[in-house]
């Protein structure tokens, strides 16, 4: 076995080798290599968000809830939490289903735009041309990630990977794959 | 009888909140069966050995929602 290509979870689980995960239109004898997600530092904003969500309820207890009811303020309150929840829940699904996939055959983007858009797009080992890794920003830099586009042949449709870690090291593991096919 | 009359009742303001407070509660629920539904559709395209946690916590907003509703109808 590769070393490079070891198992392990690396990055709260967004660089996975050889992870026990399998996908919708898998071949039996295909092995899921790597599976990658949008680097962690990059899912600050939405669990920022859902934190200012709930100074904003509790500033908007002590300046309303004095002139509403028992039951509707607490009405209120519940609605809040559930919302703030939802939205939490919302971005996490968004995160972790948003996954690059390379097997020991293809590559595979899988994406849900707003939960309840899904494009699945793969391609071939073979058929991959070209592999650009572009990292650019402080952070980045600092946390090592960047955006991986796999240009392939003819009219098959390119694969990016959008803000996943170690880009350079998938790139050399995409590469490694290719010149082995 | 006078609008501002109407509007001036004691009881106005708690109809129109519990009526705010359905209706948002059913687009709520709308909202999380959809969530759920593309949930499963999320688990079949990606299958991980956590399917059953992430489905747990999506049936949870169901019977949030749910409750939601009930203290909409009968709390308020």
């Amino acid at each position: 076995m590769n070393k490079a290509l070891e198992r392990s979870h690396q990055a709260l689980h967004s660089f996975c080798i050889r992870p026990s995960v399998k996908f919708e239109s898998q071949a039996n004898d295909e092995e899921v290599l790597l599976v990658l997600r949008a680097h962690p530092i990059t899912q600050i904003p939405w669990i920022v968000n859902g934190i200012i969500f709930i100074v904003i309820l509790i500033f908007l207890d002590f300046v309303f809830l004095g002139s509403l009811k028992v039951n509707q303020g607490f009405f209120i309150n519940f609605l809040g939490i559930v919302f703030i929840l939802s939205y939490l829940w919302f971005n996490f699904l968004g995160y972790f289903f948003n996954v690059g996939i390379v097997t020991d055959m293809r590559v595979i983007d899988i994406d849900f735009n707003a939960v309840i858009y899904k494009e699945f797009t793969d391609a071939s080992l073979s058929k991959i041309e070209d592999i650009t890794a572009k990292s650019g920003g402080y952070f980045a830099s600092i946390f090592d990630y960047g955006n991986i586009f796999t240009q392939t042949a003819g009219t098959e449709v390119n694969i990016e990977f959008l803000k996943v870690p170690k880009p350079s090291q998938v790139v050399s593991i995409i590469n490694s794959l290719t010149r082995s096919e | 009888m006078d609008i501002s009359q109407f509007f001036s009742k004691p009881g106005l303001f708690a109809f129109f909140f519990k009526s705010f407070a359905i209706v948002l509660s059913f687009i709520y629920l709308i909202y999380v069966l959809t969530v759920y539904r593309q949930t499963q559709v999320m688990l079949k395209t990606l299958i991980d050995q956590n399917e059953k946690i992430i489905l747990l916590i999506s049936a949870i907003q169901i019977a949030l929602a749910l409750i939601l509703i009930f203290l909409s109808i009968f709390v308020l």
